[in-house]
């Protein structure tokens, strides 16, 4: 960091602080009614000497005038709690809490800031222009031309930067002649506006030609609530509905794909047939918008003998609105709870099932090859039902429990088994399940009231795990080009490997402690080591991370925080380059 | 009506009518209110209300009325509202001139004598059934023997809320290396304040793992990232099974919190395109000698410039033979 930017950093920050210090705060308290007011004023100044992206993602750069306030008033049994930060005119916040007499309650926050986003450069080949083809070789063996890749950035230079905004209230209300029953709602309101970096393919082959562009972001998500909760006895019941609109508000954009290049006028029409869109303009980056609708029901009884019983029940709509395809979904949750041995000993068992089923798209492709095409006869259809990969049965069984074995110790035992049966796609060659085992163990424990400690070990078993199921690695011997069709040859299911990046087993472990000298210090250390593979797939992962972190808190609203920690991670996966993938 | 609708609607009455009959049964069997056992309560004590408290804590009493506990009307708290609540009858801790032993204390959870974490759960319990703190019982923190006073204090300026610390500072307490991870450069926006734990976790127990979600964990993703959730034509199969199969949430190296660098992410599970030759202006060759450099360039840098939609398209992509799957428009 550059001296003079050191320099401006460490006298902003000495006058946001001696600002906030010396704020105006005014208390006034008379029978039944007390208030305090907190005024602050300062002013804000960032500059960055490296891409903005990597150093002030979040930040608003520049400099502004800032300032705080803050009300808080109670008048009898009724309350406000009112603050807001403003920063810059992008980066700002404020939040309400208004109780009156705990009939009506209703809290707010608002929250404005800029998230900058990566401008990839691109790759920029100096011969612009020149386009040829695939390696097209003569009857002698001689090399006639040979692929250029190219890449367009339409705006080189320009900064990419959404700017994001969240609305959330709240409200409940309760009769006071029948306070078993509260109603509450909800209103979320997320905006995001700004430009992002697209790119698109332009050209397949004949070019290959990537362009870069801004997009346009301008989407808005409402979330509306409404719902009630009622308390019989030792019983709570709880219900919410919950419609969410997503808006994308920003003008279709268009963009224009390339001309087939050959030099060669029968090339020029093998490669035309194989494209769907050649020298016309097209839609690109399209961002649907969306609906979701969800009831959740939400029950919870105390029983006898120390029990809790919990359940849930969860049902769900989401559609897109460009393609009008529906997502149902259900979800079930129980759980029961249980405390033995005067509270020395806790189980917890746990049920969740899940079953969703997703629309159909019967996708039409529009074929229109060359006669003469030797890899794609015209006789050749592409038409297919996209079956969704989303459609499943899904259920998960839990034990859990913790048994202390005095004040300072704490066993912790779990297990889970939980069952994913896809309906639509293999995850390895020939299986769509996926069955996974979960053990974990774990010791808390507080030798005295400065320390305490932890040691944690989770073990994962998993058969099929989630991958591509013939992902790569294509079959050699049924190559046989120039007699079979490339559509019956570079398939997926010539390949012969299946890829992911999920293991089959898996091992964890951690290890935590913290000695806290009194209760505005803190010092912990951390280890960690994971270890995954995944024999069938040639997958295998290990994760070390190491630290030691130190927190001092000498005064109220001000920290320390400082720490140091490692972290090395290892993938380990074979890759495969197929003979040809276009 | 939808049938779904239909269903869900039997599904609601249902749950209401059996909450409510288990409700009154019990209510009618004259057992206690409040079935989660309490700490023993004082022998011989009754209660005295609050202004006996305020004899001798009087600074505590007067900020304790500003606060939420402090605001509560009588019909929300089970039993009688004010100190007495929480801490048990007073009598004999007044009779005795304040001998502590003698009284509910939360400053003493796991000390010899003192309460233990889950009987002072077990105290916020009896009031805090719904809302948020539904599935408390069971959950992570619940079973790792934290207790509501190990994040929460009472007795503290209404305006900083029952929080002890800030977020995300509190959880940081516990959970130093999501501390070291939300330091990495892509991040979400905690360390800078503008999201909290709470925004994506449920601290007080949830069906799955503890994440403000009753449904999966891309759910709760879709919130705020609702541009990805369709359902779309061309599917891309792990956005419909789990973001964290690409992305780590709580801090990632590489950029757009994925868990590894583009292409080496993709290659997984995907084979790398081949093609037989590439020119390389670097090299000053001429175009048509072929060179593996520059396929190392094209292919060796981000899958997702020319795959951009790889969260989901309704769009086909160019290729006929591929019909349109590739995920490029």
């Amino acid at each position: 960091m550059r001296r003079s930017t050191l320099i401006l950093l460490v006298a902003a920050v000495f006058i946001c602080v001696t600002s906030l210090g010396t704020a105006f705060a005014g208390e006034k308290k008379s029978a039944g009614k007390a208030y305090r007011l907190k005024v602050g004023a300062g002013f804000y100044s960032t500059s960055t000497d490296d891409n903005k992206t990597n150093v002030a993602e979040y930040d608003d750069t520049g400099g502004s005038p800032t300032g705080l306030f803050g009300y808080t008033g109670s008048f009898g049994k009724s309350f406000i709690d009112m603050n807001a930060r403003y920063t810059t005119s992008d980066d700002n916040a404020g939040d309400v809490n208004l109780d009156i007499n705990r009939v009506f309650r209703f809290k707010m926050d608002y929250n404005k800031f800029i998230h900058r986003t990566r401008h990839d450069s691109l790759f920029y080949d100096s011969v612009s222009g020149h386009r040829v083809v695939n390696p097209i070789f003569s009857s002698d063996g001689h090399l006639e031309g040979a692929q250029v890749w190219q890449y367009t950035d339409q705006q080189p230079g320009k900064n990419y930067q959404i700017y994001r905004q969240l609305t959330r209230m709240n409200a409940k209300v309760t009769v006071p002649s029948f306070p078993a029953l509260t109603f509450h709602a909800g209103w979320r309101n997320e905006v995001r506006h700004g430009w992002k970096q697209g790119t698109v393919m332009t050209g397949k082959c004949t070019p290959c030609h990537v362009v870069g562009y801004g997009n346009r972001i301008n989407q808005t998500t409402n979330d509306l609530s409404g719902g009630a909760t009622l308390k019989v006895g030792v019983v709570t019941v709880d219900y919410n509905y919950t419609h969410r609109k997503f808006d994308n508000d920003a003008s279709t954009q268009m963009i224009h794909y390339d001309p087939v290049v050959t030099h060669n006028a029968p090339r020029d029409a093998i490669f035309s047939g194989r494209l769907s869109i050649v020298n016309a303009d097209g839609i690109r980056n399209l961002i649907p918008d969306s609906k979701k609708d969800t009831h959740v029901v939400k029950a919870r009884a105390d029983l006898p003998g120390e029990t809790t019983a919990y359940g849930s029940f969860v049902c769900t709509t989401m559609e897109d609105d460009y393609n009008d395809l529906d997502v149902n979904q259900h979800v079930y949750n129980l759980r029961l709870t249980k405390d033995f041995m005067n509270r020395r000993l806790t189980l917890s068992g746990r049920f969740r099932y899940i079953d969703i089923n997703s629309d159909d798209a019967q996708v039409t492709v529009d074929e229109h090859f060359a006669s003469f095409d030797p890899a794609y006869p015209a006789s050749d259809n592409f038409d297919f039902v996209r079956k969704s990969a989303i459609d499943r049965n899904e259920y998960t069984v839990n034990l859990d429990g913790a048994y202390r074995l005095n004040r300072c110790t704490t066993f912790r035992v779990g297990y889970e088994y939980d069952d994913i049966d896809r309906d639509n796609i293999d995850v390895t060659s020939g299986e769509k399940e996926t069955k996974t085992h979960t053990v974990k163990l774990a010791v808390n424990g507080r030798p005295s009231m400065k320390w305490k400690y932890r040691v944690a070990y989770t073990y994962k078993n998993i058969s099929d795990p989630f991958g591509h199921a013939n992902g790569s690695c294509q079959r050699v011997e049924n190559l046989g080009i120039g007699t079979t069709p490339y559509s019956n040859v570079f398939i997926e299911e010539n390949r012969l490997q299946d890829r992911t990046n999920q293991p089959e087993s898996s091992h964890l472990i951690k290890l935590s402690a913290t000695y806290t000298p009194k209760t505005s210090m803190s010092i912990n250390g951390l280890f960690q080591y994971e270890h995954q593979n995944n024999d069938h797939s040639n997958f295998d992962a290990d994760r070390y991370m190491a630290g030691v972190n130190f927190w001092f808190m000498p005064m109220k609203m001000l920290s320390f925080s400082l720490g140091y920690n490692f972290e090395y991670d290892r993938y380990g996966n074979y890759v495969c380059t197929d003979l040809f993938a276009g | 009506m939808k049938r779904s609708t239909i269903q869900t609607l039997m599904m609601l009455v249902l749950i209401v009518s059996v909450a409510m009959v288990m409700g009154t049964c019990a209510s009618m069997k004259g057992k206690s209110k409040a079935m989660i056992k309490m700490p023993v309560a004082i022998k011989g004590a009754t209660y005295e209300g609050s202004n006996a408290c305020a004899d001798c804590h009087e600074d505590l009493v007067k900020a304790f009325k500003g606060t939420i506990h402090g605001r509560i009307a009588d019909y929300e708290a089970r039993g009688k509202a004010g100190c007495e609540s929480c801490h048990g009858p007073g009598s004999v801790h007044i009779e005795n001139e304040g001998d502590t032993s003698k009284i509910i204390r939360f400053t003493n959870v796991r000390d010899q004598g003192g309460i233990s974490p889950g009987e002072a759960s077990a105290i916020c319990l009896q009031c805090h059934t719904d809302g948020t703190t539904m599935d408390w019982r069971g959950n992570e923190h619940a079973l790792n023997d934290v207790t509501c006073v190990d994040c929460h204090k009472i007795h503290q300026d209404p305006a900083k809320g029952t929080l002890k610390m800030a977020e995300p500072e509190l959880c940081y307490q516990c959970h130093a290396d999501i501390r070291a991870k939300e330091n990495y450069p892509s991040h979400h926006p905690v360390r800078e304040g503008k999201m909290k734990c709470s925004d994506c976790h449920e601290n007080h127990g949830s069906s799955l793992h503890n994440l403000k979600t009753e449904e999966r964990s891309r759910d709760l993703c879709l919130k705020c990232h609702a541009d990805k959730q369709g359902p779309f034509t061309y599917e891309h199969a792990p956005v419909m099974e789990d973001c964290t199969i690409c992305h780590d949430p709580h801090g990632t190296v590489a950029d757009n919190l994925l868990k590894q660098n583009e292409p080496f992410l993709c290659l997984q599970c995907h084979h790398l395109h081949f093609h037989a030759t590439f020119f390389s202006p670097h090299n000053g060759q001429n175009p048509i000698t072929p060179n593996s450099h520059s396929s190392q360039m094209a292919m060796g840098t981000r899958c997702t410039e020319c795959h951009s939609q790889i969260h989901g398209s309704d769009l086909p992509s160019l290729s006929v033979p591929g019909a349109g799957k590739a995920l490029t428009r």
